[in-house]
């Protein structure tokens, strides 16, 4: 594909016909859609890295949870038994003869706490209803039994203790139950979970970014090796350099250099193959031609057979021409040109010789072919053939599509580099089809013109190999059309 | 005349041999270079037309060995081979002409014709264009058989224009033409030639043209 690249050249044209934009547009969702089936390699790290860390995070906060609440519960526990023992033994004072109503067990400061105590026929002797009577393991046990339960709707952390008495009824059993509210110990495991988890959670965010931080950094090469790809011409064939890329990754770029060496040696193959095809076909067409002219000059030739004869030298030197652009293009193309060095050149001469060269056929077509310019060199970095090959075919142009008694200007000049402007006052290239113009067998619609459709293809490549630049300008009378190529600065 | 085709393609040499025949010369026809290198070393002919890419012995060799054995009829080759190294190639090795195939009949007959008067020795002193007739030996000009009188500035200018009529001729090309005389000759002394030479040539079917920028065309009106 082309280089200024067709990209950019496309992107500056105004909008394509409905086909184009709509092959374009295909093409980039597919693009797409590839990417999405297929993870890049840094999504692949990051899932791999950080699933099983958020995993980690998970289950370090369950357990830590368990473990907050364990400890929670320890402390409160130790309270609760040596409160239970507390009530135990006041209830185990000398008898003061009257049954008391129990109120006098319970100190003031024990808040919250709920008893009940019973004797060993299950009957509930004192305290709040509210507490279930003892199980019988509780009986059976030998210390305080310590269990999760819920009363009229509230958690609570709920105590048994079996103990017999010494002073109010020797050797008798009683079981005491106590129920304390769980949200203190909960407050507590909070808290402990919060000192666990939160530093947890900051140590993997961390983490995080620093993996992100490394992940990109260590991407960084691959990034270089495929911006390096994208600024490529698109007919750069030259192998990667190797060393950009990340050992991991040099086996691979080997394999693509191994590629794109076959590639090359295919498309070079198959460019020599248009160009001998092309030749060959030169001396068919001179026999063809010459054979036409001659049938043409015999002079008892009915006119229907002359007409005939006329449309095929007419075709004959279509065929020609095609043939010898067909060649001069596969001169010009950048594997073709290796090895042809560069010289130091004066624009301005190779112009007014070239358009000197083409003054008869302007006057033949009635068209007043001028040059216009300074007496001063322009020196030009570049390839005498190649520069002529980009006047001629520019020249070529103009006088082609401009009417007889129009007027076709070679005009050089510089302003920060040589530059070169051919101008005509035929019927012009609409705005929306400048772009194509260069494309290979392009023609302007409607131009009934017998042009190769190669010569401005021709043109383009010899402004690439010069790194020069060409657009299609208005010209000053607003009538016509005016190609102009800029060099790059040189200076001679 | 007597005028060797060299060109292995059948078609095109049956066209060239009949165009030669009928602008009046004999012509012979050979399709490898062994043989048309035994013809031309042999036969006495006036002038070869000669393709390059031939069987058994290229047309460069052919061209090599003719001009070693100081064989001095002019050579025109005519080749499906264009690129530049390729013409200087042929030039250097003794081509008077070289024309790229395809080509027009008319053009290799033109010059056939021009390269045959040079061959003749003295019929290339006298230069025309329309009813003008230019002796540069004897540096005299008619018009329509009615001789005119120039200068002999005039003169320079006007061999140099009919030297290569229906070309462009630059003002640079012109004063060098001019550069005989010792002193300077500015563009603006051309263009004062040019307009009485135009004077003094216009009913002669003679036209100079003005070429913007680049120089002056001499042709037929």
């Amino acid at each position: 594909m082309p280089r200024v690249t067709s990209g950019e050249r496309q992107a500056a044209s105004p909008p394509l016909a409905a086909t184009g934009a709509n092959g374009a547009r295909t093409r980039y969702q597919k693009q797409a859609h590839d990417e999405d089936d297929i993870l890049s390699l840094r999504d692949q790290l990051v899932n791999w890295l950080f699933t099983p860390l958020y995993l980690l995070l998970l289950f370090s906060t369950v357990t830590g949870y368990i473990a907050a609440l364990k400890l929670s519960n320890q402390p409160y526990d130790l309270v609760l038994v040596e409160r239970a023992r507390l009530i135990a033994s006041r209830f185990d004072q000398p008898a003061t003869g009257e049954a008391s109503d129990g109120a006098e067990l319970m100190p003031d400061d024990f808040g919250n706490l709920r008893y009940a105590l019973f004797d060993a026929g299950g009957t509930r002797l004192l305290g709040n209803a509210a507490l279930p009577r003892p199980r019988p393991s509780d009986w059976s046990a030998s210390g305080p039994q310590l269990r999760d339960s819920i009363l009229t709707g509230q958690k609570v952390r709920l105590l048994s203790l079996r103990f017999h008495t010494r002073h109010r009824m020797p050797g008798a059993d009683y079981v005491l139950m106590l129920a304390e509210p769980v949200e203190e110990r909960l407050l507590l495991g909070r808290s402990i979970l919060a000192n666990i988890v939160i530093p947890q959670f900051i140590f993997i965010l961390i983490a995080g970014v620093a993996v992100w931080i490394g992940l990109k950094r260590g991407f960084e090469p691959l990034e270089r090796l495929r911006r390096a790809v994208a600024r490529r011409r698109v007919d750069d064939l030259s192998p990667l350099d190797e060393a950009m890329a990340p050992a991991e990754v040099r086996p691979l770029i080997g394999e693509v250099n191994l590629l794109i060496t076959r590639i090359k040696s295919m498309m070079e193959q198959q460019k020599r193959f248009v160009a001998n095809a092309a030749h060959q076909l030169r001396t068919p067409f001179a026999g063809l031609r010459a054979q036409a002219e001659l049938a043409k000059r015999e002079l008892d030739v009915p006119p229907a057979i002359h007409t005939a004869l006329e449309g095929i030298c007419e075709a004959a030197g279509r065929c020609s021409r095609l043939v010898t652009q067909l060649l001069t293009l596969a001169r010009n193309e950048p594997a073709a040109r290796e090895g042809i060095p560069m010289q130091t050149l004066d624009l301005r001469r190779i112009a007014r010789e070239a358009a000197g060269q083409w003054v008869p056929e302007a006057m033949a077509k009635d068209i007043d072919l001028g040059y216009e310019g300074d007496n001063q060199q322009l020196p030009v970095l570049g390839d005498e053939h190649a520069l002529r090959d980009l006047i001629d075919n520019l020249l070529d142009n103009a006088i082609r599509y401009t009417p007889a008694g129009g007027h076709v200007t070679l005009r050089t000049g510089y302003d920060r580099g040589a530059w070169l402007r051919v101008e005509d006052d035929g019927p012009g290239i609409p705005p929306a089809e400048r772009g194509r113009v260069f494309d290979r067998f392009y023609r302007v619609s409607g131009s009934g013109q017998s042009g190769s459709g190669l010569g401005l293809a021709i043109v383009q490549e010899v402004v690439e190999q010069h790194r020069a630049g060409i657009a299609i300008e208005d010209t000053a009378s607003g009538v016509g059309t005016a190609f102009v190529v800029r060099f790059p600065h040189h200076a001679a | 005349m007597r005028i060797l085709i060299v060109e292995d393609d059948e078609v095109l040499a049956d066209s060239l041999i009949r165009a030669m025949a009928a602008a009046g010369y004999a012509a012979d026809h050979v399709a490898d270079g062994e043989r048309a290198l035994a013809m031309l070393l042999d036969g006495c002919y006036d002038l070869a037309i000669l393709d390059l890419n031939l069987p058994r012995l290229d047309g460069l060799m052919v061209l090599r060995q003719v001009r070693a054995a100081r064989k001095a009829m002019p050579v025109i080759i005519l080749t499906a081979r264009d690129t530049v190294h390729d013409r200087v190639l042929g030039l250097d090795l003794g081509a008077d002409d070289y024309l790229t195939k395809p080509f027009s009949l008319a053009e290799l007959e033109a010059r056939v014709r021009a390269l045959l008067r040079r061959g003749q020795g003295g019929g290339g002193t006298t230069l025309n264009c329309g009813t003008l007739e230019f002796d540069s030996v004897g540096r005299r000009v008619t018009l329509a058989g009615e001789p005119v009188e120039l200068s002999a500035r005039e003169l320079a200018v006007l061999e140099t224009l009919l030297f290569r009529q229906g070309k462009v001729v630059s003002k640079e090309q012109l004063i060098e033409s001019l550069c005989a005389w010792s002193e300077e000759v500015t563009p603006n002394a051309i263009e004062v030639y040019m307009h009485r030479l135009r004077k003094k040539l216009e009913s002669g079917g003679v036209r100079i043209r003005t070429v913007r920028g680049l120089g002056y065309l001499m042709d037929k009106a």
